[in-house]
């Protein structure tokens, strides 16, 4: 979920905003990647404190543009301290088989229409299983600070993550929120 | 927080996990004592119910696969099971089932051909089938290293099905150890429940519920049981262990402990002031036996975790 949270900010990354071929080191104090799992009567909301990669733009070819995340699944906290611990466990995440997910971008395509506004598409390997997974970003610059932002909705099935199905809703929703502060020429 | 869970998922465990696990194992066990005589083939069709009741049951739940893969093995994370060759199977907790069969078929031909070779043939092949499983299963549990965890995996597994069968040989096993099959599985479920796993409390109760089917029909039809008890003398300790792995709670080490060594009491059976005891009473003493660790590990486990069921 993080790898693709940071693919989805670095295919918002204005072009001006950033230097020829910028690499850009993503972690938890500037990447926030939160999660919304719901259900019939209720929803729960989580997000994962650690995480590491790169995100390489290329303000000539957008589409040359590189994101690499990975995320600590231990590192994940929810509203209630027992559900992070049943989510970490085996019958979801099963962090101690499958400690990291990664995000790796393919492409990312600019929008047509509308200015700042990205398709991004990348491999989410998580859970011990690899799937493709594409969703919409944007990126807003204000006082220096590019802020990329996305959500997007996975079937946890995808990755092998069934347990409770019927209970608890296949669909998760995922918001990416990354800050870069542009470096100054 | 600490709420009881609620009966919508009590009913659906019993509809499609327990009562088609036990169903399955006791019917065709059934069956079988129907069909044959033999002892040596009651045996081995036991076996393959006790077998046929763990599909059953797994089948409504889809807890774990039959053949689990490597993950490690497939090409970057690639959902493709065809790039992995069969023999590149998953080690742990991933690899219960199938490790379970073997125990079965281990302790079946242990069965057969122990009465003719005075008992040493049967003993090594449960002993050489306890390594086998100690080491497909076990999975490295810190502070310990994956050969002391084996080692450790290997006595629980030996001392428990090995003091199952001499419950069984001195003659109190037909009743006892139903009912030790039940407390050992349920305290497996419920210290796993507590640690925030219903997977692998749902993996105890299919066990548990697969075992009783079988054994209940040996009670009824006299047939020893014992030979059964290969399966949960290999499955709960590597479940324990897998629990203790893998699960994130406050639930102590020592609690999943006494649950995988629970059966290794039953030796105090053997204590000569007790085999002066009648067999009624030695039964007794069995289930006891059993009952004193599994107690314990549910009162730290209490102690120390509370349920959790309002996630699901």
């Amino acid at each position: 979920m993080k790898s693709f949270l940071l693919l989805l900010a670095a295919s918002s990354l204005p072009v001006s905003a950033l230097r020829a071929a910028d690499e850009h080191k993503l972690s938890g104090d500037n990447t926030t990647i939160k999660f919304t799992g719901t259900k019939k009567d209720g929803k729960h909301e989580g997000s994962f404190k650690k995480l590491d990669g790169t995100l390489s733009v290329d303000p000539a070819d957008m589409t040359k543009s590189k994101l690499e995340v990975t995320i600590d699944i231990a590192s994940m906290t929810t509203d209630d301290a027992k559900l992070t611990n049943h989510l970490k466990g085996p019958d979801f995440f099963d962090a101690k088989a499958h400690p990291k997910a990664k995000f790796v971008s393919k492409s990312i395509r600019a929008d047509k229409d509308a200015k700042d506004k990205y398709t991004v598409t990348g491999e989410l390997t998580m859970h011990g299983k690899t799937h493709p997974v594409t969703f919409p970003a944007t990126t807003a610059t204000a006082d220096g600070t590019t802020t990329v932002s996305g959500e997007v909705a996975i079937n946890r099935n995808d990755w092998g993550i069934s347990y409770g199905k019927g209970k608890v809703d296949d669909a998760v929703k995922l918001n990416l929120e990354v800050k870069l502060k542009a470096k100054a020429k | 927080m600490g709420s009881l869970p609620p009966w919508p998922v009590v009913e659906e465990l019993l509809l499609k996990l327990v009562l088609p696990a036990f169903g399955t194992s006791a019917a065709l066990f059934l069956l079988v004592c129907f069909v044959t005589r033999s002892v040596a083939l009651r045996t081995m069709g036991g076996a393959a119910a006790l077998a046929a009741g763990l599909a059953a049951g797994n089948y409504g739940h889809e807890l774990l696969t039959w053949w689990p893969l490597d993950a490690e093995a497939f090409p970057q994370g690639s959902a493709d099971a065809s790039a992995v060759p069969w023999w590149q199977v998953a080690r742990g907790y991933a690899a219960l089932l199938p490790a379970t069969v073997l125990a079965l078929c281990g302790g079946a031909a242990a069965a057969v051909l122990s009465p003719r070779t005075h008992g040493s043939m049967g003993l090594a092949i449960r002993l050489l089938t306890a390594l086998g499983c100690a080491l497909w299963l076990s999975e490295v549990f810190p502070p310990w290293s994956l050969p002391v965890t084996i080692a450790v995996v290997f006595v629980a597994v030996s001392l428990s099905w090995e003091a199952v069968l001499q419950v069984k040989r001195i003659g109190t096993g037909r009743i006892a150890l139903p009912v030790i099959a039940v407390i050992w599985g349920g305290t497996a479920a419920t210290v796993l429940v507590f640690a925030h796993s219903a997977k692998f409390s749902d993996l105890a109760a299919l066990l548990t519920a697969a075992l009783f089917g079988v054994c209940l029909i040996a009670m009824i039809w006299n047939h020893s049981s014992g030979v059964f008890f290969a399966a949960p003398s290999v499955f709960f300790p590597a479940l324990m262990l897998g629990g203790a792995v893998n699960t994130f709670s406050e639930v102590p080490p020592l609690a999943f402990g006494l649950v995988a060594f629970a059966p290794c009491l039953l030796w105090l059976v053997h204590l000569p002031r007790i085999r002066r005891w009648p067999l009624r009473f030695q039964a007794v003493a069995a289930i006891i036996a059993v009952t004193i660790p599994c107690v314990a590990a549910l009162v730290l486990t209490m102690r120390a975790e509370s349920l959790y069921f309002e996630a699901e």
